[in-house]
């Protein structure tokens, strides 16, 4: 069982069929002229779960659990795309699981809504390195700086 | 806390002898006080007190605030420690994660199209007054 940072390969398949949208705002469809994108979820994991490239989709096994958080995870607050120089990149806002008690390896961003006829498909996969736990505290997730370079998700 | 409501009425009530006292009179109550204990708050817990009544003194006992309130724990830094180490700082953290590339590439393309079968073939004959020439190679 190991957890590797990835994007996942069936999410660059279905970026260039259409299938996910960024867009700041939830609830929308698949295309922009519906003014806002589609609900992005993060959920943690155990060290016992197996994820990384070949992830197509969220699962709740070796899912963490505990105070403060329930199954499928956070809600995230889409930024919409930009660019920067040659560089197509997204963020999202920062999130938190407060007064948590709660020990997690590693973490799944999603796509939660229905689109062309599938929820929950897989976006990236994120290793934190080494188990992190909060103990009836703020378990927050801090994404780096929405640039070329760091941003959480980019396309060179 | 629920208001409480206590009626006195003169005829053959608890405090006053038998048929003394108007009847269905109420009786003045004096010496009352009420007291609250102490309030526990948990971070991110909202915490409603509230008074009501007809008491003569109220009082709230401390807060006492519990979790972590206040402390921002930044990266995994400071009390953070890697493995199954539960971090101290209020308990919680705050977990810096790095990005994913995904690489693309465009390939070039063979472009072709069907001979044009309005062009004009052309041959030149060749020359019957050629000297053909020869080396004899070093054996």
């Amino acid at each position: 069982m190991a957890i590797s940072q990835a994007l996942c390969t069936s999410f660059k398949q279905e970026i260039l069929q259409g299938i996910h949208n960024f867009t700041s705002g939830s609830g929308g469809g698949t295309t922009t002229s519906t003014g806002s994108g589609n609900t992005f979820k993060i959920a943690l994991f155990t060290s016992s779960a197996s994820l990384g490239a070949g992830t197509t989709a969220y699962a709740d096994s070796n899912q963490a659990s505990g105070t403060g958080y329930s199954a499928g995870g956070n809600t995230l607050t889409n930024v919409t795309p930009t660019t920067s120089s040659t560089t197509a990149l997204t963020d999202f806002a920062d999130t938190t699981w407060s007064s948590s008690t709660i020990t997690a390896r590693g973490a799944l961003i999603y796509n939660s809504s229905t689109t062309a006829g599938s929820a929950n498909r897989a976006v990236a996969v994120l290793d934190f390195g080494s188990d992190k736990t909060t103990s009836a505290g703020d378990f927050t997730i801090t994404f780096p700086t929405a640039d070329a370079s760091s941003a959480i998700i980019r396309i060179a | 806390m629920s208001n409480v409501n206590i009626i006195f009425e003169g005829y053959n009530n608890v405090l006053q002898g038998y048929n003394e006292g108007g009847y269905n009179q109420d009786v003045a109550f004096t010496g009352l006080t009420s007291g609250l204990g102490s309030v526990t708050t948990v971070q991110g817990v909202a915490v409603t007190v509230s008074v009501s009544g007809n008491a003569g003194t109220s009082a709230l006992g401390s807060v006492t605030a519990t979790g972590g309130i206040g402390i921002a724990v930044t990266g995994v830094s400071g009390s953070a420690t890697v493995g199954n180490t539960t971090e101290t700082a209020g308990g919680g953290i705050s977990l810096g994660v790095t990005g994913v590339e995904g690489t693309s590439a465009l390939s070039s393309v063979s472009i072709w199209s069907e001979v044009d079968p309005s062009q004009t073939p052309n041959y030149q004959a060749i020359s019957t007054t050629q000297t053909p020439n020869w080396t004899d190679i070093a054996a």
